[in-house]
Formats: C-alpha cells, structure tokens, sequence
C-alpha cells in the first residue's frame, strides 16, 4: 500500500493533462514492472526525468508539438525567468564595482567607464522591457480576474507576500546596524555584519524567485489575445538583446578592470599584481551568462514559433 | 518503431509492450520511455487506446501505423540490401 502511494507520488512529475490520461494505466504498469522488487532511486529518477521531460513538451519549451501561440507564451515567460536571473547577477555586478573608477588610472578610465555605463543602460532597459511586458500582460490578467479564476492562484501568492515583508525588515534592520559600522566592518570586517549580509542576499534570491514563480502561474492560466502575445513576443525578443549587451559590456569591463586594476577585483592593496579572476566576479559573470542563455532559448522559441508552417509556405 | 513492430502482432498493453520489445529486439526500455513513446505515437496517430481490460489499456496499431511501418521496414529493407550487396562486391574485389 504504501508503494503504491509512493509510485503514484512519483507521477507528480508529469503535467495534470498528461495525468488525467495516463496515470491510471501508468500506475498499472509500474506496479507490473516493480512486481515485488524495491523502488531503486534509478528507478525513481528515471521517471522523474520522464516526467519533467513530459512537462516540457507539454508546455511548448521543446519540440513543435505544442500550439504556436503556447510556444509564444511559454518563450516569454522563459524570458521572464532569464531576466529575474539577470537582476540577481546584475546586483552581484553592482555590489562588486562600486567605487571601480577611484581604483583606475586616469588614462584608463574610459573602456572601463563606457562598458560599466552600457552595462548599466542595458540593464534598465531591459527593466524597461520587462515592465513594458507586465503592461501588455494587464488586460488578460484583469479578464482572469473577471473570470473568478483568482482562487486558482492565490496560494502561490502566500510565500513571495511573506518573503517581501522579511525582505523589508531585514533590510531595515541591516541599514540600522550599518550606520554603527566603519567602512571597513561593513565590507568583511565584522563577521556577524557579513553573515547578515549573506542571509540577506540569499532572502532576496528566494524574493525575487517566489515572485517569478508566481508571476508565471498567473501568466501560465491567463488567454491572451493574437495582439498581445505579438507584444510580448516582440518585448521578449528586445529582453534577451539587452541581456546579451549586459554579458557583454560586462566582460569588458571585467577585462579592462583586470588589465589596468585587478587589486581592485580581488580586494587586495592597490598596485598588488594578482589574477582577474576574481570568485566573486566568476560566480556573478556564470549567472549573468546563465540568464542570457536562458533568455536566448525563450527568445528562439518565441522567433521559431513565427515560422511558416509547412502548409503556408507552399 | 519497436513499439509500431510489436503492436503489428496484435494490440498489447505497456506492460506486455515492453516485454515483448525485449524479446525480440533485447531492449529494456525505461517506463518513462516507453510512456512517452506511447504518447506521442498516439499523439501522432500511429497507435490508438482501446477498451481498459483490468486496470490495463491495450494499443492496437492504426492504419496509419501500419503504412508508417511498411514504409520504415521497406525503406530499412532496401538499405539492408545495398549494404549486404557492397559488402559482397568489396569481399570479392578483395580476393
């Protein structure tokens, strides 16, 4: 009894549509399969890659089999996701190069300069971008909300509400105990400071995760018209340009902060020789790379979704 | 293919699917393989569902199925035949 229970746990892997078609009969056949020998975790993994695998077909984030419009739908909100990966490594970048033009000779501020700034303009235009999207997405979630469909999500919504609100009084209790720090305790000097710090960082990763989750239930149950899913198509497509202006104009910067100032990158003495790879730096740059990769699939979905079918084109 | 081979014997349920794929091609394939290979050939409308016979659904292969194999076997057939008669030629041009 408790196999079974623990087989059909199992299938929670898969999507409902694919559930409410199969599960009974795939039930059977595990249960068939298994006879009396032990759920081995290769076993278990092997459905659960199944299952997931399931769950990207059926969502249109592989494969053509999928409907052009929740290729479309599902492209863009991979973007969404890409651009929440993004803040987090744009907030890496941002806390890593403060004060970067004090740490250049003169004579080499400018690349370095230019490429933070364009890293910079990048970044809020894709912000832009995104907030652009959440205004084209306003008139389909105020036609779900009409719809009463607003149960079928609330829940989701529970976690992100009480993350913000640890959010605001860490913040607020970090900025009270900031202001009795030196500089130099605020930037590693004091451990208990730093550990405070890191637990605020990794609250503000789960933050903006939960609200993306949530933002994609909502998104994943709204029908939006042929126009609006253009929009987003489109805005989706300029986010994962801007993403790959942010990667780059970064790497730039990284370089020409390496070349002329890489002290300054591992936070040693001024005029010290030492490597540019920073771990700080690498482990940013890697999610900052992830996020344009990411934003690039959805974008290629999106792009891919627009292809004559076979029929049109003949 | 190996599922459109052995539902040409007669309609068969997962369980019996895949027993019968190790039989005669010496394939075990994993439960989420042979589901999702099940899926999208019905998706595709190579095999249909029948009526469930104990908590168990048989598939029958389809008409269309069915060409789809001819036409695979056909197609491996003719490959099989040219490789067998170079094969030949090169063993003889070798002696």
């Amino acid at each position: 009894m408790k196999r079974r229970s623990d087989v059909r746990r199992l299938l929670r892997w898969y999507p409902s549509s694919w559930r409410a078609r199969y599960e009974d009969e795939f039930l059977v056949f595990l249960e068939d399969r298994l006879e009396d020998s032990a759920l081995t975790s290769r076993f278990r993994m092997s459905v659960a890659v199944a299952g997931l695998r399931e769950r990207c077909y059926g969502s249109g984030l592989v494969g053509a089999r999928s409907s052009p419009s929740t290729q479309r739908r599902t492209g863009s909100l991979t973007v969404l996701v890409a651009w929440s990966i993004m803040i987090v490594g744009g907030a890496g970048l941002v806390k890593t190069a403060e004060h970067f033009k004090a740490a250049l000779p003169a004579q080499s501020r400018t690349v370095a300069q230019f490429a933070y700034t364009a890293t910079a303009v990048a970044g809020v235009a894709g912000a832009l971008l995104v907030i652009a999207g959440a205004f084209v997405a306003l008139p389909g979630f105020v036609r779900f909300l009409r719809a009463k469909k607003w149960p079928a999500v609330r829940r989701v919504f529970v976690a992100p509400l009480v993350a913000s609100a640890a959010m605001i009084v860490t913040t607020m209790g970090l900025s009270t105990w900031a202001h009795h720090l030196t500089t130099a305790q605020r930037n590693g000097a004091d451990d208990a400071y730093s550990g405070a710090f890191v637990v605020f960082v990794l609250l503000a990763v789960v933050t903006i995760g939960l609200w993306t989750r949530a933002s994609v239930a909502v998104a994943s149950r709204i029908n939006f018209s042929p126009r609006e899913l253009r929009w987003a198509s489109g805005l989706a497509i300029a986010v994962s340009l801007s993403s790959i202006l942010v990667v780059v104009s970064a790497t730039i910067w990284w370089i020409e902060m390496g070349l002329h100032a890489p002290w300054f990158l591992q936070g040693t003495a001024p005029g010290i020789t030492t490597s540019a790879w920073s771990a700080n730096l690498v482990v940013t740059m890697s999610v900052l790379v992830l996020g344009t990769l990411s934003a690039l699939w959805g974008a290629s979905r999106v792009a891919l979704s627009y292809r004559p079918t076979r029929v049109d084109a003949r | 293919m190996l599922l459109l081979t052995s539902l040409a014997s007669g309609p068969k349920h997962g369980y019996a699917l895949s027993k019968d794929v190790e039989d005669f091609a010496g394939v075990t394939l994993s439960p989420g393989t042979l589901y999702g290979a099940i899926t999208r050939l019905e998706e595709l409308g190579l095999i249909a569902p029948l009526e469930e016979v104990d908590r168990r659904r048989p598939y029958r292969l389809t008409t269309n199925g069915a060409q789809v194999l001819r036409e695979v076997t056909n197609e491996m057939r003719r490959l099989a035949d040219v490789g067998t008669a170079r094969l030949r030629l090169a063993t003889g041009g070798a002696r």
